[in-house]
């Protein structure tokens, strides 16, 4: 480093620590003249380790923006390698893909969900996912993950202490009253975890996008709001109920939030629709159609206002309402209805009946509208078709589904579950694998059928800090200090807390 | 011959990588050896020579007489052999099963313990057999006399009287695989020189070692006996790290002069359960009481009043935090009113009695002065004052997992003076050193214990991998493996691996196959008889009512379900002896654990077998931080795994080890290197290469 600085420098004094300092840049090994000047003002900045962004020192070049400029200077760089007379003592090369980050982990400035959401922060495409991976690239995240396993540490420190020590010391505490501490040390931790991993699948709907379908009779309209919300002919739309037979699928960025959209065939049952019977084709696209509905994170029912609700519609919706989908009804053609107030009135009622829904998820809308009020007549409301008001009630429902969950209303900084968005699937995986054993634990220290007193000769302690250990564990693996090493920390508390031995 | 290794033995305690070959010779091949030997140096007298008598040394030289080598135990006296210098007791929680290891290794000190046991109990009785920790407290003479006749018949090994003054290394460039040099023998302080290829040096505390007793300090190792400083010397020269720990011993009293009427006597097991896979009862089964008393206030503040008077209780050199003396129990544990103390008898005929859990060091009037301040002591008479030791111990990470040094080829450390503590740590290491230092004289495989072995194993992988801040004291905790590698099972983990390297027995080898494979007939019987929830509701057997096909095996795992109560639909269990019985029922319990602990085992033995060259640079592997690299410098890993637990290695740091072990194809990776940089180059500077920018 010194070496690029004095060849590109040459007799000037190295720039102060943290101050940028003004320089002219010269071809290494020549004396300075107006002939060798590659820079005729450029910025040097140099930082010194360990208080780096790699950890190592680190040298900083700004230089005028001209490719000429750079690519000169760049040029330069590597001469500086080579003394005049001398052999080559270092050879400088550029960086490897990713060598930055992969220094400043190995030099422990930065820690794995950094680094994670540094590759997120770098491939955000919405507002929404660049909100949420430049929240994950603080450290706040790894220290969330080390107080947990510290936490767990800890407990387990005492259960240790059990296992290694009660049999020739007195605690003052009795063994199922240290259980009964340690438990309920567990259930805090587990309920925040609990949490934390919710916030991570709904963090995941930022990151990974929101998966939308479009679900209703044939002809209800299901692509012509697609392409109402999308603003282009993404689908076919034509009067023939059943164009759409393969699932189509789109992408938007609405309002942040990136949303997948199916547009899928429309839901019918065979036999009920008289004549028109339902070929093996159409068949294969309903089945589709269910299958995508019940794997989507949103369900939009689009109904046809002037048609009865189908029942194969109805009892798809009604599985999707079941597994926890949130559930978007779009009333269309309410253009051809005669009294709309009174339909609408009766649509209200008659959905929230058999599926359920909130008034506040019924939008009443008209693509017919929305199509063509802006070119034949002047826009009597600012929102022809309603359209805009369905897309606010979805925005509504992606709030409330990304949203970060608060376990606990008497926590003082509410905003640090904001922060567990940002956990990734890698995390959010290794979490539940750490949830499953404390489940396991609090089965083996809380046997459901025996009190608490005379528990403590029951609960196999050994089992219990077992599970401790894995959960543990799978917390480590998650900040990248996997594979034990925590025995001494354990022995620490053991003896911060317990007189023994003899 | 017959092939000494059960096939399934070896995969699920995962040993198979490690043994490369089976010597087809076994017993016999002692006597080969010995012709065999003399060739190489035939005016050599012994291959092995092991320095120290204590539990390290006498483990170890058996051990080494046992693979076949000519083996001397070289002591000050032949008196010394089997000395207890703290405790009257063996075993405990971890420890007790790392007897049991040694036992099954077909070591001498379980059958000793047997014969000069007063008092058996297994600890954490109530907490499952994966804890258990057999204990046993000795008679102290006893002991000492039958490990005397022990050592002194034993086949193959000869006991020297004198004292070692150094060792001798030959410091030739062709000297071995020693950083510093090979060993060649040792000098006693008479000049006489035991010229030998392998020396285990195991002598305890005495390496630098020093008495304190409240002010006093002067240069000994156990009480009355002389120190050993020339081998520090020599051990710093050979570029040993050298550092500094104390552990200390409480006073001894006179049973006469104690009111044991007022305290809480405890009892052993009845039946006493023996230490020794060879033994079904111990020696002697009438057995001793212990009694429980309490330190008080009062007590606590003679000793506060007294701290100055003390030298041993300085915070730069590193007590244990386990056995913390009575001094540093009050300093540190102000809100406690109150210690344990157990008064354990040291033997048959004898009025001593060891008064557990008070080591101390102030003087000894005051030590007497609080002694009468507790319950049962008003009256006593001190027999001896506690005193503290300090000594040099070396820093392990000089170490292999043979326990042979990195520096002089062909030397051992084994015991205290690789900063453990313990009877059981020092015998431990003293039969893993003794095995591999015999070995190594016949040119044999070495056999180290890793940690999926067992307690041993995890105890040695900690000292060489970690080093040591405080005496070093095996706990369950410290296991990975805790559900596998317990007490009842040392020898299906170990005998036939020791078998297998020569240094088990044919009494023992007899025994054990004869235990295993009735196991294994009755593991099958019940694993055969399986049922639906229906039949073994029927039968009386309270199951879950699910359509889930139970064997008998697996209603062992049922709470008050034994092999006895299961003989009423498999009668053929009655023929099993009870012994065999419970040690199935005790797998069975554990089964479901130790199938994942075993696949964990694979998992890590995996990252075992990628070995690191001896001799690698690790400054020049590309990637490490540099705390990396001075870390690994310092414990000189053979194995990735290893090198994965030393204390400062990133897990990215590790990886680079791996990819290095792997080789990678390094100059592929350097080409795919060239490749992108000159892409890289193309890209910013738009024409190929050879354009020189010369200023603009």
């Amino acid at each position: 480093m010194l070496q690029i600085y004095e060849g590109l420098c040459p007799s000037t004094a190295f720039p102060k620590s943290r101050y940028a300092t003004l320089r002219k840049l010269y071809s290494p090994h020549q004396p300075p003249s107006p002939a060798t000047l590659l820079d005729s003002g450029a910025l040097v900045l140099y930082f010194p380790s360990p208080n780096t962004v790699t950890g190592e020192d680190l040298l900083e070049l700004h230089v005028h923006g001209g490719p000429a400029i750079v690519r000169a200077v760049l040029a330069a760089i590597p001469q500086c390698a080579t003394v005049p007379g001398k052999s080559v003592a270092h050879s400088i090369r550029y960086a490897e893909p990713g060598e930055f980050t992969r220094r400043a982990f190995a030099n422990n400035r930065m820690d794995l969900p950094q680094i994670e959401s540094l590759g997120e922060t770098l491939s955000a495409s919405t507002e929404q996912q660049r909100r949420i991976s430049v929240r994950g690239t603080t450290s706040s995240l790894a220290v969330r993950y080390e107080q947990w396993r510290m936490l767990l540490l800890a407990a387990r420190g005492e259960l240790e202490a059990l296992i290694d020590f009660s049999e020739d010391q007195h605690f003052d505490e009795s063994p199922a009253q240290l259980c009964a501490s340690v438990a309920a040390q567990v259930r805090v931790l587990r309920a925040q975890m609990e949490a934390h991993v919710t916030n991570a699948v709904r963090g995941e709907l930022l990151r990974n996008g929101i998966s939308m379908a479009l679900l209703g009779a044939p002809n209800a309209g299901k692509s012509s709001l697609l392409n109402r919300i999308v603003g282009r002919e993404a689908a076919i739309v034509s009067q023939e109920a059943g164009t759409t037979r393969d699932i189509v699928e789109v992408s938007v960025d609405l309002e942040g939030w990136l949303v997948k959209i199916g547009d899928m065939a429309g839901l019918r049952r065979a036999g009920l629709v008289g004549a028109d019977v339902v070929g093996a084709v159409e068949q294969e696209g309903i089945k589709r159609a269910k299958q995508r509905a019940l794997e989507s994170d949103v369900l939009v029912v689009v109904q046809d206002a002037t048609a009865e609700m189908d029942l194969e519609v109805t009892e798809t919706a009604k599985l999707c309402v079941e597994s926890g989908i949130s559930v978007v009804v779009a009333v269309n053609k309410i253009d051809q209805l005669s009294s709309p107030s009174a339909a609408e009135a009766a649509w209200r009622e008659q959905l929230h009946s058999t599926l359920g829904v909130d008034s506040s998820s019924i939008s009443f809308i008209s693509c017919r509208d929305a199509t063509i009020t802006p070119t034949t007549t002047v826009p009597t409301t600012r929102d022809p078709g309603n359209v805009q008001s369905f897309l606010t009630t979805l925005t509504h429902t992606f709030r409330a589904m990304t949203a970060a969950l608060v376990p606990d209303d008497s926590d003082p900084n509410p905003s640090i579950w904001q922060e567990s968005l940002g956990a990734t699937e890698r995390q959010r995986v290794l979490l539940s694998e750490c949830l499953s054993h404390l489940e396991a634990f609090l089965s083996a220290v809380v046997p459901d059928d025996i009190g608490l007193e005379e528990a403590a000769d029951e609960i196999d302690i050994v089992l219990a800090a077992e599970s401790l250990r894995s959960a543990a564990e799978a917390l480590a693996r998650i900040t990248g200090r996997g594979d034990g090493g925590d025995v001494e920390e354990v022995l620490g508390v053991v003896f911060e807390k317990f007189c023994v031995g003899k | 011959m017959q092939r000494v290794v059960p096939q399934r033995a070896r995969q699920l305690w995962g040993h198979a990588p490690r043994v490369r070959s089976i010597p087809n010779r076994n017993r016999q091949c002692r006597t080969f050896a010995r012709t065999f030997a003399s060739v190489s140096g035939s005016e050599q007298p012994y291959d092995v020579v092991v320095i120290g008598g204590g539990h390290a040394g006498c483990e170890a030289s058996a051990a080494a007489a046992r693979s076949g080598a000519r083996t001397a135990l070289v002591t000050p006296s032949r008196d010394n052999l089997g000395v207890c210098s703290c405790n009257p007791s063996f075993g405990g929680i971890g420890k007790g099963t790392m007897l049991r290891e040694i036992d099954a290794l077909d070591g001498v000190v379980g059958r000793i313990v047997d014969k000069a046991g007063v008092q058996f109990r297994v600890l954490n009785r109530k907490k499952g057999p994966a804890v258990w920790g057999p204990r046993a407290q000795i008679d102290r003479a006893l002991y000492k006399q039958y490990m005397r006749e022990e050592i002194e018949g034993y086949q193959g090994l000869s006991v020297v009287e004198g004292k070692v003054a150094d060792i001798i290394v030959d410091r030739t460039a062709e000297a071995g695989s020693g950083a510093y040099g090979k060993i060649t023998g040792v000098r006693l302080e008479s000049g006489q020189v035991i010229p030998a290829g392998n020396v285990v040096i195991t002598t305890g505390t005495f390496l630098g070692g020093e008495i304190h007793i409240g002010l006093d300090a002067y240069p000994s190792g156990r009480m009355g006996e002389a120190a050993t400083f020339g081998l520090s010397k020599s051990l710093r020269d050979a570029g040993f790290t050298l550092g500094r720990l104390k552990t200390g011993t409480p006073p001894r009293l006179d049973a006469k002069s104690i009111d044991f009427k007022v305290l809480e006597a405890q009892e052993g097991d009845d039946p006493p359960m023996p230490f020794s896979y060879l033994n079904n009862r111990v020696q002697v089964e009438q057995q001793l009481l212990n009694h429980e008393t309490h330190t008080n206030e009062a007590g606590h503040e003679i000793i506060r009043q007294n701290l100055h008077k003390s030298i041993h209780i300085r915070e730069t050199v590193k007590g244990p935090r386990y056995c913390p003396s009575l001094e540093s129990k009050i300093i540190r544990f102000t809100d406690k009113t109150s210690h344990i103390i157990w008064l354990e008898p040291e033997g048959f005929d004898t009025d001593i009695i060891y008064p557990n859990g008070i080591s101390c060091t102030v003087p000894p009037d005051v030590q007497e002065a609080f002694l009468k301040t507790v319950r049962g002591l008003e009256d006593v008479k001190m027999l001896q004052p506690g005193y503290g030791v300090e000594y040099d111990y070396v820093d392990p990470r000089h170490l292999r997992s043979t326990l042979e040094t990195k520096n002089i080829s062909g030397l051992f450390l084994a015991g205290q003076i690789n900063g453990t503590t313990g009877y059981e740590e020092a015998a431990g290491q003293g039969v893993v050193a003794g095995i591999n230092a015999g070995l190594r004289s016949q040119g044999k495989q070495p056999m180290p214990l890793t940690r999926a072995d067992g307690y041993i194993g995890i105890m040695i992988d900690d000292l060489i991998t970690k080093g040591v801040s405080e005496p070093y004291r095996m706990f369950t905790s410290r296991s990975e493996y805790r559900m596998s590698a317990r007490a009842d099972n040392a020898d299906t983990r170990l005998t036939p691996l020791g078998r297998a390297h020569g240094v088990v027995g044919d009494e023992r080898w007899t025994a054990y196959s004869t235990l295993s494979s009735q196991m294994a007939s009755l593991t099958a019987l019940l694993k055969d008889k399986a049922m639906g929830a229906p039949s073994w509701k029927l039968a009386g057997f309270d199951v879950r009512n699910d359509s889930t096909k139970r064997s008998a095996y697996d209603l062992l795992r049922l709470a008050n379900t034994t092999p006895a109560h299961l003989s009423r639909v498999l009668p053929d269990i009655a023929t099993f002896p009870q012994l065999v019985r419970d040690r199935v029922h005790i797998e069975a319990t554990y089964a479901p654990y130790v199938a994942s602990q075993t696949a964990a085992q694979e998992r890590w033995l995996r990252d075992e077998a990628l070995l690191l060259p001896p001799d690698l640079d690790f400054q020049g592997v590309f990637g490490l931080s540099f705390e990396e690299k001075a870390a690994l410098q310092l414990a000189r890993p053979e194995s990735v795994g290893q090198a994965r637990r030393v204390e400062g290695v990133t897990p990215a740091g590790a990886l680079r080890l791996l990819q290095f072990v792997r080789g990678v194809g390094k100059s592929e990776r350097l080409e795919r290197e060239r490749e992108e940089i000159q892409s890289r180059k193309a890209r910013y500077m738009g024409v190929g290469q050879g354009v020189q920018v010369e200023g603009l």
